[in-house]
């Protein structure tokens, strides 16, 4: 091939690459992030705890998070306008496994496997919806996980897990899982 | 092209009518499962946490891609050289040195290292693994020899595969082509009980003969089948197990160019040989409750291979414990021991002779490394050394210092200073082993001369001090610019050194013998950058662009006899090379992907800079089946992409192909 003509097909790459950006500068679709919060939001509604797992009727539903500092922002942001079953709901970001106490929901996120199952292990799991993000997550005792399934987010959820937990989850979100038994 | 813009605009903005993140509560689950989303954030969280010039290639890569092998599939890798010899031999390596027999690059499938020591290479049509069944292809290019061991210096390719949870259920998969002739894969994935899973597999592929350089076909076409099972026990969440074990067998074809003492001295032959082997590779870990864990791995590696001139069977045999432990909150400390024999065995011919024929070598070696996190998700140094015992060459040290700096979400700064050895291969070391290269003769002398690359006692390790830099920028999980830069420098590089002359005797034929010593005379520096932008535009268009750049500028030591070794070191670099990927998700669950690759010329060895065009277009008429037709190699009908270092095998020329597959996956 000519010199000529590799400049020109480069040159012209880089423009259909350039131009490719700025065609973005709309807006966005909604990010794996976002729909996951949005996800989350709705396991929350449609999840019971029982009044034991409060001290009382103003207690918030504690959401505790480790691993993922965009999904923080993005729940911190739903979370200030938001109550569910008329509870607040709170945010909190653990730094490090040790740290974890005291949640109703628990994400995990983007962090090494030894960690994740180090928490599900040491964790007092009773009434703690734990919610993970890696294809091994209900193996090692998670409750739901979310899956990547071509250019959708889907869900899968350990019954096994589901019924040791404590917690009831409403059929409208068992119906659009897949679920595991083990 | 104008409509072409326009439906891809359309495109954009169909996936575009999202809501901003506050009202993301108001989506009921049944819309959120029918969302399009961009499914990258994985492969990016991955990268952002890395002090080292990483890049991951997914199994929807490779799927996407429509490549077929292993060798083929590191094309895709910003700043990899990949180049065909011929249709069962490829060169591939990471920032400079490429060959046949690039000795710098190191290869691990699940752990089991593939690297074969008597010419420190890799045969890339004997890494034949079923690609449906690989999770992710880890590349780091740049010296990783700390946790990795030696030979490690220029990158290391690290592919992993599937756990058996994975693939359940039954494959199966077949298609025909002009290049890529008849193949054909097999899978069926089991449970039994409820931790245990499965999987066992078989593929064969046949591919055709490329051209010679004058348009002859040529007689390279191979073929291989390969049997193999993974299966893998979770006792419990603390404790999981794995066993991968295969054997395969094919025949390869090439046109050899050997030494004869009838002018013109040199003879063609067309040669077809065996090749098989087998493995078996366990693996277990155990997660204590406190985090730390503990790894436990050996293998056995067995093949043999038969080109004609070299016939060999080559076993590697290894042991590998690590523990992986944190000290306080802000230390988290890796080490590890390991031990590998390696033995070697070699049916010699008059053209290859390898004195011992048997040779066996122990391979001792312990690392340790600790990450620092000097503030957490903000600033990380990592500082750790590898410590070697290898027959040849003794005590080996290999030490790396990198740092990793998130002054936020968006910007990544890494850099390191790490030190890496390539130890002797057997060619290069066994002082009675030699190649008998080429004949030459003059018409002042009577007697031909015989050019005998030969082995040397003195040959040492070679060693490279690398310097790192690098960036990233990812404002968004849609958007990954990532440039690296690096400065190598080696010292001990390998040139051939000339020694004494001597008459020899074969038969009735006399003749004088030059010996062409290994030796490290060549020292001198490699630098060069890698950049990368990846822009997943909508769910439905993902683009990537690389671009990446290598100089050599290197030395013969005083005293040391010319060649044009430095020559080629420095001048068989391509000095640019850029690539551009399109993946486009089309309506009716039609996909478009588009793969072009530009490779500056080789000047050495006379290769002309070129390009090249790979189109697949896909199609799942159901979940369950996916149809695709993929055009390799478009842009020319035949092209030469390299030439081996040591020509004993001949080149040829790469054919433009055609494809067609189907696949269909049941009983999930």
């Amino acid at each position: 091939m000519k010199e000529s003509s590799i400049k020109l097909s480069a040159f012209l790459l880089l423009l259909l690459t350039f131009f490719s950006f700025s065609a973005t500068s709309t807006r966005a679709p909604l990010t794996e992030y976002e729909v996951k919060a949005a996800y989350l939001y709705n396991f929350i509604k449609f999840v019971q705890w029982p009044q034991k797992a409060f001290s009382d009727s103003l207690d918030p539903i504690v959401i505790g998070i480790i691993g993922d500092d965009a999904f923080y922002d993005i729940l911190r942001v739903l979370a200030e306008e938001k109550t569910v079953h008329s509870r607040n709901l709170e945010i909190r970001k653990y730094e490090h496994y040790e740290d974890i106490r005291n949640c109703h929901v628990l994400y995990i996120s983007s962090i090494e496997r030894r960690y994740q199952v180090s928490i599900l292990q040491r964790m007092h799991r009773k009434w703690v919806l734990t919610v993970g993000n890696v294809e091994y997550f209900t193996r090692i005792g998670g409750i739901i996980n979310f899956i990547n399934e071509k250019d959708h987010v889907g869900f899968e959820i350990n019954m096994t897990e589901l019924q040791k937990s404590g917690l009831e989850m409403s059929s409208q979100i068992l119906k659009l899982a897949t679920l595991i038994r083990k | 092209m104008k409509r072409f813009i326009q439906a891809c605009i359309l495109l954009m903005s169909v996936s575009s009518i999202a809501s901003p993140a506050s009202d993301i509560s108001e989506i009921s689950l049944q819309e959120l499962g029918n969302l399009q989303v961009s499914l990258v954030s994985k492969k990016k969280e991955k990268l952002t946490h890395a002090a080292a010039a990483v890049y991951v290639i997914t199994s929807d890569d490779i799927r996407r891609s429509g490549v077929t092998s292993i060798a083929e599939a590191l094309k895709l890798v910003p700043g990899m050289q990949v180049a065909r010899i011929d249709a069962n031999k490829w060169a591939v390596t990471s920032r400079g040195f490429i060959g046949r027999f690039s000795n710098k690059l190191l290869v691990l499938i699940d752990g089991r290292s593939v690297y074969i020591n008597l010419f420190a290479g890799v045969f890339w049509d004997m890494v034949d693994i079923l690609l449906e069944d690989v999770d992710r292809i880890e590349v780091i290019r740049g010296p990783g020899a700390t946790l990795w061991g030696a030979n490690a210096v220029n990158g290391i390719i690290n592919i992993v595969t599937k756990h058996a949870a994975q693939t359940q259920g039954g494959y199966i998969s077949s298609g025909i082509g002009t290049e890529e002739r008849l193949f054909g894969a097999f899978r069926l994935g089991k449970k039994l009980g409820q931790d245990f899973n499965y999987r066992i597999f078989t593929k064969y592929t046949k591919r055709d003969n490329f051209v010679h350089l004058n348009g002859e076909t040529a007689a390279d076409g191979w073929d291989i089948y390969q049997l193999g099972l993974r299966a893998d026990w979770d006792r419990s969440p603390n404790h999981t197990m794995s066993l991968n074990a295969a054997v395969y067998h094919g025949t390869l074809g090439h046109t050899l160019e050997t030494v004869t003492f009838q002018p013109p001295y040199s003879e063609v032959w067309d040669y077809k040989g065996d090749m098989g082997g087998w493995y078996a590779l366990f693996h277990s870990q155990y997660i204590f409750k406190n985090a730390s864990v503990l790894n436990f791995q050996c293998y056995s590696d067995y093949l043999e291979r038969d080109e004609g001139t070299v016939i060999g069977k080559f076993g590697s045999y290894d042991l590998d414990l690590n523990y992986l432990f944190d000290i306080g909150h802000y230390n988290q400390v890796i080490c590890g021991i390991g031990y590998r024999l390696l033995s070697d065995k070699f049916e010699n011919t008059f053209y290859m002779n390898v004195i011992p024929p048997e040779i066996r070598h122990h391979l001792f070696s312990a690392f340790v490394q600790d990450d620092i996190i000097i503030r957490r998700n903000r600033f990380k140094i990592t500082i750790g050394s590898k410590f070697e015992h290898h027959d040849y060459t003794g005590f080996e040290y290999q030490p790396n210092f990198r740092f990793l700096w998130t002054p936020d979400r968006m910007h990544t700064v890494w850099g390191a200073v790490s030190r890496a050895v390539r130890t002797p291969a057997i060619f290069e070391r066994e002082e009675r082993s030699y190649y008998n290269a080429q004949i030459v003769s003059y018409d002042i002398i009577n007697l031909p001369i015989l050019v005998r690359l030969q082995g040397n006692r003195e040959f040492r390790s070679e060693t490279l001090l690398a310097h790192e830099l690098g960036y990233r920028y990812c404002p968004t999980p849609s958007f990954l610019i990532d440039i690296a830069l690096f400065t190598n420098h080696y010292e001990h590089l390998f040139a051939g050194l000339y020694g004494s002359l001597s008459a020899e005797t074969n038969g009735d034929n006399t003749y004088l013998v030059m010996p062409l010593l290994t030796s490290n005379q060549i020292y001198g520096n490699m630098y060069g950058s890698e950049i990368l932008i990846d822009k997943e535009i909508s769910p439905h268009w993902r683009i990537q662009t690389a671009y990446s750049l290598i100089k050599g500028v290197m030395h013969l030591q005083p005293g040391a006899v010319d060649s044009n070794q430095v020559e080629n070191i420095e001048k068989d670099n391509p000095l640019h090379q850029f690539f551009f990927r399109s993946s486009i998700n089309l309506p009716r669950d039609i996909e478009l992907d588009l793969n072009f690759r530009y490779m500056d010329e080789l000047a050495d060895m006379g290769i002309p800079d070129y390009c090249t065009l790979d189109i697949r277009l896909g199609w799942h008429p159901t979940q369950s089946l996916e149809v695709d037709i993929v055009g390799q190699n478009l842009l020319h009908d035949r092209f030469m992409e390299f030439i081996p270092e040591i020509n004993y095998t001949q080149h040829t020329k790469v054919q433009r192909g055609v494809y067609f597959r189907l696949k269909y996956k049941f009983g999930q």
